[in-house]
């Protein structure tokens, strides 16, 4: 089964998540960017599905530029699903592969993204 | 001076010199010669006449002193006086001394004295009987022979043969005159002379200029006279003196010698007039001089000529060299004179010859020399051009290559993030504005004096004092592209740190090898704004608003995709009613945060080119499926010329949706939407045209207010923020458009809205359209 990391600091929003993907895949769920980071090196899951307003020591943005700098990391794609604005463009720019408004965006469409990168 | 005149003096001159030399010479040979040879005359004579002088008195003295031994005038003396026997003795002595005197011519009288000073007997009868006992020459006789000067007596003892008494005297006269011979019988030249004279200076003979009256009366005394009794001369100790010059009694210059006849104390003196010795030598240096002249003025004369002769020879040679120095080469001395000048004179004309051949070879030589600095000087000329066109060119490629440069510069600095080149060695080669900015210094000389591990204090931000430039030495090492790990912070110069983003390309070469890199970075504080975001109010609240709305919808959604399980339908309706109202909420949040944006200026219109077709064609994809659910036909003309056009296609895109999204939700089943993109010289103008609801009239001009609805379109549609077309008024706005509609209520709305054909400004704005 494919890997799929979240990142994801919202007890309730990654609830959904493990819900939603466990089933199809494996799911790895990281509450921080350090813990993220450090799952994606080590478990090197297929997909990151990674949150911009976390809490701790790194936003999403350190994240995807840690996740960029290590090789272990370098080539996972990064979708980035955020209730953040305007941060399409500077999450691209960090690295990552897409930028979704969770609110605005459906989980199966979020699926089908995941779908889609993961050929 | 001329030759000539250098000639007719100085050789001149040198004869006469030399003749007056040599002259001299010969003068003071000659005197030397007469001074000699006087002096051998002068005194041969002198001591031939002193030992005649000598003899003379010897003799005189001998013969008296013989006299006075006689027998007769020994008796004479002895018998006394007037006895008988005395006369016939008298008798006797008479005849004796008549014999005697007239055998000797010397003498001119005879005396026999007695011892008493009587004359007894004399050949002058009449001194007979006379008493000369007080006489000098009867005094000193009685002891010997004496001389009586001047008188020319000598007397002499007379002494008994037996018994040796005196007897008396004998006193002989000598002849007058006798000596005088000596004096006259001379030999010393014309003007010579020879006298005797006394230890007084008296003459004893007479002289020769001043006659026999100076015997005995005339006293003299010359350097002569002087030298002859002068107990220290040479004429007192050997009886002869030297010859020398003085003056005679005369004052006279003479030249003479002295003799001493030490007999009688007397001077012979012998001398003869200096003139008359000089005689000779004034006559040689009168030769001389007149010699010296005369052989003066010859040479002159011969030197004229001679010297005219020369000098016109070699003054014709002047004048051809004159001519020749003007230039004419065809000039010819042509002298015949076999002499050295002739030879001369031949050689100059040769010379000349080949001076002409010379002068002849070097004009062509110069000529030739000429044409070959011509030839050189244009060549030279053509390389300068040549090398002026090379340097031309170089400064228009070092113009270009600088202009270029400082192109590149211009654009270095421009750059809104900091760029510091470094080469291999990590050596500052590059700092723009931005970097000098960002690290808080005020000029590139500051930083590149530094160094770069000192200005740029890349660092952790949880360890900032350690400084990390990894990402720098991997891409100079590895030649990749890196950028920084975890948040990095530079530290500024005034200590301060910033959090930046950064990366570093490596510079390649043309053959790849690694020559340095260029590390570009940012300040992203405002990046990091995200945990500024968190006190942001609007970034904030629609966060915070989203969160649990997220939550919300997608478990609606898996709860509706049977996900939990298969629902009731009861289950399903309620759900899709939650659901509903879930969208609303997330709607009205968006559109809150949207006219947030838009209000606080923050919108960002990001414009690249665009096909508006293809983008309306998009658009229409979107509603398609609620227009096939109410039967709307949705139709779309665009103009063919339509430009592609700068316009942000997010934003102008919303548009476009908002308002079709609008068509569709007021009108009703089976109505027309249209959309029409037309343009004039200008503008793009697109047109959506509904045949819905409309708006009402009374309320058209609040049609674009924030949260308004008009009536007939609540009661149509319960559900709508009344945002959208504030929402889109203010996009077209901001992309530099102008929106505006028509509309009848009942019958339907056209909403037009502009681009302009040069596109929308961009602008930065922190947020774009959710």
């Amino acid at each position: 089964m494919n890997k799929i990391l979240f990142i994801e600091d919202d007890i309730p929003t990654g609830n959904v998540y493990k819900d939603k993907f466990s089933k199809n895949y494996d799911v790895l769920w990281a509450t921080t960017g350090i813990d993220g980071v450090s799952f994606a090196v080590r478990q090197k899951p297929e997909i990151i599905i990674l949150d911009l307003m976390l809490g701790g020591d790194l936003n999403g943005f350190d994240v995807l530029r840690e996740l960029k700098l290590h090789a272990e990391t370098q080539k996972i794609p990064v979708i980035v699903l955020t209730n953040l604005e305007a941060q399409e463009a500077a999450v691209k720019e960090a690295g990552a592969v897409e930028c979704f408004i969770k609110t605005n965006t459906s989980i199966d469409k979020i699926e089908d993204v995941i779908q889609k990168y993961l050929k | 001076m001329t030759i000539k005149k250098k000639l007719t003096i100085f050789i001149p001159l040198v004869i006469s010199i030399i003749s007056m030399s040599l002259g001299a010479f010969f003068v003071w040979f000659l005197f030397n010669n007469e001074f000699n040879s006087a002096s051998r005359n002068l005194q041969s004579v002198s001591m031939l006449k002193a030992e005649s002088i000598n003899n003379y008195i010897d003799d005189s003295e001998n013969y008296v002193a013989n006299l006075g031994a006689s027998s007769v005038f020994r008796d004479l003396l002895k018998s006394l006086r007037g006895s008988s026997d005395y006369s016939v003795k008298k008798n006797l002595a008479d005849t004796r001394i008549n014999r005697i005197l007239s055998t000797n011519s010397s003498l001119s009288g005879l005396d026999l004295i007695d011892t008493e000073g009587v004359i007894l007997d004399s050949n002058d009868k009449t001194s007979i009987g006379k008493n000369v006992s007080n006489q000098e020459y009867f005094i000193e006789a009685r002891k010997k022979t004496y001389i009586k000067e001047a008188y020319n007596l000598v007397s002499t003892p007379i002494n008994d043969d037996a018994t040796g008494k005196f007897l008396g005297i004998a006193v002989t006269r000598l002849s007058p005159g006798y000596i005088e011979k000596f004096a006259t019988d001379i030999g010393v030249g014309s003007s010579g002379e020879v006298f005797l004279i006394n230890r007084a200076g008296y003459f004893l003979t007479a002289s020769r200029y001043l006659g026999s009256s100076v015997v005995l009366t005339k006293q003299i005394s010359t350097d002569n006279t002087k030298a002859c009794f002068d107990p220290n001369g040479q004429t007192q100790k050997t009886g002869f003196g030297r010859v020398f010059f003085f003056n005679d009694y005369r004052g006279v210059p003479s030249i003479g010698t002295n003799a001493y006849i030490s007999q009688t104390d007397w001077c012979l003196i012998t001398k003869y007039d200096k003139g008359e010795f000089y005689a000779p030598i004034y006559l040689l240096i009168e030769i001389t001089i007149v010699g010296v002249i005369i052989s003066a003025i010859f040479t002159i004369i011969v030197l004229e000529l001679l010297s005219s002769r020369f000098v016109s020879a070699i003054t014709k040679l002047q004048k051809g060299v004159e001519v020749i120095e003007n230039g004419n080469l065809e000039y010819k001395l042509s002298m015949t004179r076999t002499d050295e000048i002739g030879d001369l004179s031949r050689s100059f004309d040769k010379m000349i010859m080949s001076l002409k051949e010379s002068r002849a070879a070097i004009d062509t030589k110069v000529a030739e020399q000429t044409e070959e600095i011509r030839r050189k000087s244009d060549e030279t000329k053509r390389q300068q051009m040549a090398i002026l066109n090379i340097l031309e060119d170089v400064e228009a490629e070092k113009n270009k290559a600088s202009q270029e440069r400082d192109k590149i510069n211009i654009i270095v600095q421009s750059i809104g993030d900091g760029v510091v080149v470094l080469d291999s060695k990590m050596n500052i080669i590059l700092v723009n504005r931005k970097a000098i900015e960002i690290s808080g210094y005020s000029s590139s000389d500051e930083i590149l004096s530094k160094g770069f591990n000192k200005v740029f204090r890349f660092a952790s931000e949880s360890d900032p004092k350690v400084p990390k430039n990894d990402f720098i030495t991997k891409a100079l090492t590895e030649g990749v592209n890196t950028e920084m790990t975890s948040r990095t912070v530079l530290t500024r110069k005034d200590d301060t740190t910033i959090a930046v983003s950064d990366s570093c390309a490596p510079l390649k070469d043309k053959n790849g090898s690694i020559i340095g890199c260029v590390v570009v970075f940012r300040d992203v504080t405002k990046e990091r704004a995200i945990d500024r975001m968190k006190t942001e109010f609007i970034s904030l609240a629609s966060h915070q608003l989203r969160t649990p709305l997220t939550a919300i919808k997608w478990l609606l959604e898996m709860l509706l995709g049977g996900d939990a399980g298969t629902l009731t339908s009861s289950q399903t309706e309620y759900i899709k009613n939650i659901s509903l109202s879930n969208e609303r909420m997330i709607a009205l949040v968006n559109s809150l945060l949207n006219i947030s944006r838009i209000e606080s200026g923050r919108l960002s219109v990001e414009p690249m080119p665009t096909k508006l077709p293809e983008l309306v064609t998009n658009t229409i994809k979107e509603v398609q499926s609620k227009a096939n659910e109410k039967k709307i036909e949705i139709r779309f003309e665009a103009d063919p010329n339509l430009p592609t056009v700068n316009i942000d296609p997010k934003l102008i895109g919303e548009v476009y949706l908002n308002l079709l999204t609008n068509s569709v939700n007021y009108t009703g089943t089976g109505g027309v939407v249209r959309v029409v993109i037309g343009m004039n010289s200008t503008q793009i103008v697109s047109q959506v045209i509904d045949n819905g609801i409309g708006i009402p009239e009374n309320q058209k001009n609040r049609v674009f207010e924030r949260f308004f609805r008009a009536d007939n379109a609540v009661k149509f549609r319960p559900d709508g923020t009344g945002l959208g077309l504030y929402l889109i008024k203010e996009i077209v706005e901001a992309s530099g458009g102008n929106m505006w509609f028509e509309s009848t209520e009942g019958k339907g709305s056209t909403f037009y809205f502009s681009i302009p054909i040069s596109g929308s400004l961009p602008k930065k704005g922190e947020i774009s359209l959710t």
